[in-house]
């Protein structure tokens, strides 16, 4: 029983692989904005998925764990490279006090500069939930229906993050054009 | 009203604007390929039975490199924790070291303990990550998103402890924050009891060999800054581990006093 539950695993992951991998990498590179570490937090929504496949009901479901799973991954990206970006200035400041060394930039910050686009730039600088909606609501054309699944939120929180995030975009783009 | 029109096209063509962006700059994202990666992580095989030491030996070592995280922690995290038993003080129930947590952190993810109506709530992990090249672990505070089945802050506060040491929260959901490092054994159980001044964690063993003075502090400065976060309560936290003679008690202990 168990050899055949994996093998129903593995052909099950094998698909959603090929019919969600590509875009699944690119979802999570517009919030993060690193290839390589998209590909890590999409890697394992798909670890994560093929693990828990025995307890989802079908191909939706898979679909919508898989996605919740990277939305979280990619936050937790985020939050740690907030963490590591804090100690890492603490760790500058204690090094100028003594003169040995000036403050690396933020991770962040740098790779909001290395990309020029203003509107990526902008999306950087929503809260998560904000860049998350706009995401999976305009790239992955998802309904409100499914993002609040993906989030684990209500639908009426989707709306209203949405037109925040949107209506936060539109202002910050036009204060920087 | 033309105006609230004309605000309303603006609107969707800055929508419109926005999903052509996106398109534009996810399209040219070409992701390599890793099924193999993910089949092969999944395999039975090659899942990690880590690397335990058994026996009186294990017991010996595992205790004494976690005693010595706790040494450091009222030294290099509380101001406050000078009275504090040291390690040396062992009595019969086990190792203990006693810390006073730092003042919660601004990224705290829950400054009060949840109130049992709330349905869902998130729970506070402070879980350990990897960091920078001085300071190879941090912490990363986690909220878990999680059914409220707790029927009192303190077992709210168990369940965030348990799901620290555990690395599971109880609905089955992994704390796999990136960069996670897991620093308690598998197996590793905790018993919080809270009381009006003190936090209590009972560990059934020690942490992992092989950690550094740093990683270990971390290790224990997670647990203090999750029972304090969960509880909601800014107390002194003391962490003991079970001696290895007798079986670690279990349950949680007695509810704090009204």
């Amino acid at each position: 029983v168990t050899v055949a539950t994996r093998g129903t695993a593995t052909e099950g992951i094998s698909l959603l692989y090929e019919s969600h991998w590509a875009g699944l990498v690119r979802l999570v590179w517009l919030l993060l904005h690193d290839q390589q570490a998209a590909e890590d937090v999409a890697q394992d929504a798909y670890i994560a998925t093929y693990r828990n496949w025995d307890r989802l009901r079908d191909e939706e479901a898979a679909v919508a764990y898989l996605r919740r799973c990277a939305v979280n991954g990619a936050r937790s990206v985020i939050r740690h490279l907030v963490v590591v970006r804090r100690e890492t200035e603490a760790e500058a400041n204690r090094a100028d006090a003594a003169g040995r060394l000036t403050a690396p930039s933020s991770d962040v910050a740098a790779l909001m500069r290395l990309d020029g686009d203003q509107l990526m730039a902008a999306l950087a600088t929503l809260p998560d939930r904000q860049r998350e909606v706009i995401v999976l609501r305009y790239y992955s054309d998802l309904s409100e229906a499914q993002i609040a699944l993906a989030l684990d939120i209500s639908p009426g929180s989707v709306k209203t993050h949405a037109y925040r995030g949107l209506r936060a975009l539109r202002d910050r783009m036009e204060v920087s054009a | 009203m033309s105006d609230d029109m004309g605000d309303l096209e603006d609107f969707r063509n800055f929508e419109e604007g926005v999903r052509v962006s996106l398109h534009n700059k996810a399209d040219g994202i070409s992701p390599n390929h890793r099924l193999g990666a993910i089949l092969e992580a999944e395999t039975p095989a090659k899942r990690r039975t880590g690397y335990w030491l058994v026996g009186v030996a294990a017991a010996f070592v595992l205790v004494a490199a976690l005693g010595i995280g706790y040494l450091l922690l009222p030294r290099t995290t509380a101001s406050t924790a000078s009275g504090a038993a040291a390690p040396a003080q062992n009595d019969k129930a086990g190792q203990r070291a006693e810390a006073t947590p730092l003042a919660a952190p601004a990224t705290a993810q829950a400054s009060s303990a949840p109130t049992p109506d709330a349905g869902l709530w998130g729970m506070p992990v402070y879980a350990t990550v990897k960091g920078t090249a001085s300071q190879p672990w941090l912490l990363n505070p986690v909220s878990l998103l999680e059914p409220y089945t707790a029927t009192s802050g303190d077992q709210a506060t168990q369940q965030a402890v348990t799901t620290l040491v555990s690395g599971v929260a109880p609905d089955g959901q992994k704390l796999n924050p990136y960069g996670y490092q897991q620093p308690w054994k598998a197996g590793t159980s905790a018993t919080v009891t809270v009381s009006d001044n003190l936090i209590t964690i009972r560990l059934s063993q020690a942490g992992k060999s092989g950690l550094t003075s740093q990683q270990q502090k971390i290790a224990v400065q997670g647990l203090v800054w999750t029972a304090t976060a969960a509880s909601g309560m800014n107390v002194p936290v003391r962490v003991e581990v079970a001696p290895t003679t007798s079986p670690p008690r279990t349950a949680a202990s007695r509810t704090r006093p009204a």
